[in-house]
């Protein structure tokens, strides 16, 4: 976290969730407010270990160096989780990766660590860990038409094997996230996207370091390997968490990304899925 | 000594897709993957025949030797046992 400790952190909270104890830190007054009115049945007294940390610039007017961008920034531990300016978009993905502390105790679908990509229609299954470092290269995610997901979690249908939100657990209010416009007010369109409600995967992509080609088909059989490594709460559901999978990844076309810069990811992605859009 | 007839774990959960299998055994907390060879012969492990027999039931059916099946079979017979994918074998009269 030393990598971090630099940015003037005014605000530091302690919270436990799903038996984790952590602290959320942010440079913002504002932003600490809302925070501790949001998740105040979650605060605890004393310290933690810093988890996430919240770069917000709240600043009146331009920029010291003339840019006028006001971005805001969620890491998980050193890694950036989004960056923005969208501050909503900030406050919903934290409350999202809070939600995923508890997904490992839950029973009542398979949760995945993985995320949603979407274009022209068409949706694909990345990884959690392929989702952080697209994250990376969001701008030109945009610019090549693909909708990177704002969530690193999802659940799976049982019986339709089809991908949804992870249903909150957390209590806090319903508008949190939109409270969030008044100390940052934005008019972009979303670089990220939540997904709202169940939908069928069309292609799933698994990432390894080595491969020959940039972007190859792989059996269904690899692609469930991959993936199942991704389950949160094989404890809770068992072996029914691998037929779930298995029913996702008996719908959908499977490849293999090789590791490579993001932005080279990120074409080889929206390549293949526009691909497979029109075949 | 009686030779073994190979029984595969019945608290598996066995997910096969196009010819592979990915196999979670709970009680490890254990993912394993198999290619499509590996699947079938892990398929007919069921605790009936012996790995000879399985051999020249597989060597008749793809039309090869049966010698260089039962290498094979038994060969993934020692991976599974060492992944503890099989139950303890059962005594035949023959082998």
């Amino acid at each position: 976290m030393q990598k971090l400790d630099h940015l003037g952190w005014v605000v530091h909270q302690s919270y436990e969730i799903g038996g984790t104890r952590f602290q959320i830190r942010t440079t913002s007054k504002a932003f600490g407010r809302w925070l501790g009115s949001t998740l105040s049945r979650y605060r605890v007294k004393g310290s933690a270990e810093p988890f996430y940390s919240i770069v917000v610039d709240d600043s009146a007017g331009g920029r010291k160096n003339g840019s006028t961008k006001r971005f805001h920034i969620l890491y998980r531990g050193t890694s950036q989780v989004v960056r923005t300016l969208d501050l909503a978009l900030v406050g919903r993905t934290l409350l999202s990766e809070l939600e995923t502390l508890q997904c490992g105790q839950r029973d009542d679908a398979t949760y995945l660590e993985a995320g949603v990509v979407s274009m022209d229609g068409k949706t694909a299954l990345v990884s959690g860990p392929l989702v952080a470092y697209l994250g990376g290269a969001a701008r030109h995610a945009v610019r090549a038409g693909l909708l990177l997901p704002a969530t690193r979690s999802l659940a799976i249908e049982p019986e339709s094997g089809r991908v949804g939100p992870v249903r909150p657990q957390l209590t806090y209010p319903q508008d949190a996230a939109l409270q969030l416009t008044q100390i940052a007010p934005t008019g972009e369109s979303p670089e990220r996207a939540f997904l709202e409600d169940p939908v069928k995967v069309d292609a799933v992509f698994t990432y390894v370091a080595l491969a020959d080609e940039p972007v190859q088909s792989v059996p269904r059989g690899q692609a469930l390997h991959y993936f199942a490594a991704n389950i949160m709460n094989f404890g809770m559901m068992h072996g029914e968490a691998l037929e779930s999978l298995g029913r996702l990844v008996q719908a959908a076309q499977c490849y293999q990304l090789a590791d490579a810069p993001a932005l080279k990811v990120v074409r080889s992605l929206a390549a293949t899925l526009q691909s497979s859009s029109s075949s | 000594m009686a030779a073994i007839k190979p029984k595969a774990r019945g608290d598996l959960t066995v997910v096969e897709l196009d010819g592979e299998a990915v196999i979670y055994d709970d009680a490890n907390s254990r993912i394993h993957y198999l290619n499509p060879t590996a699947t079938l012969v892990f398929s007919i492990f069921d605790g009936t025949a012996t790995v000879r027999d399985l051999a020249q039931d597989i060597a008749q059916v793809y039309q090869v030797p049966p010698d260089e099946v039962e290498k094979q079979v038994r060969a993934l017979l020692r991976d599974f046992r060492k992944a503890n994918l099989l139950e303890g074998g059962v005594p035949a009269k023959h082998g």
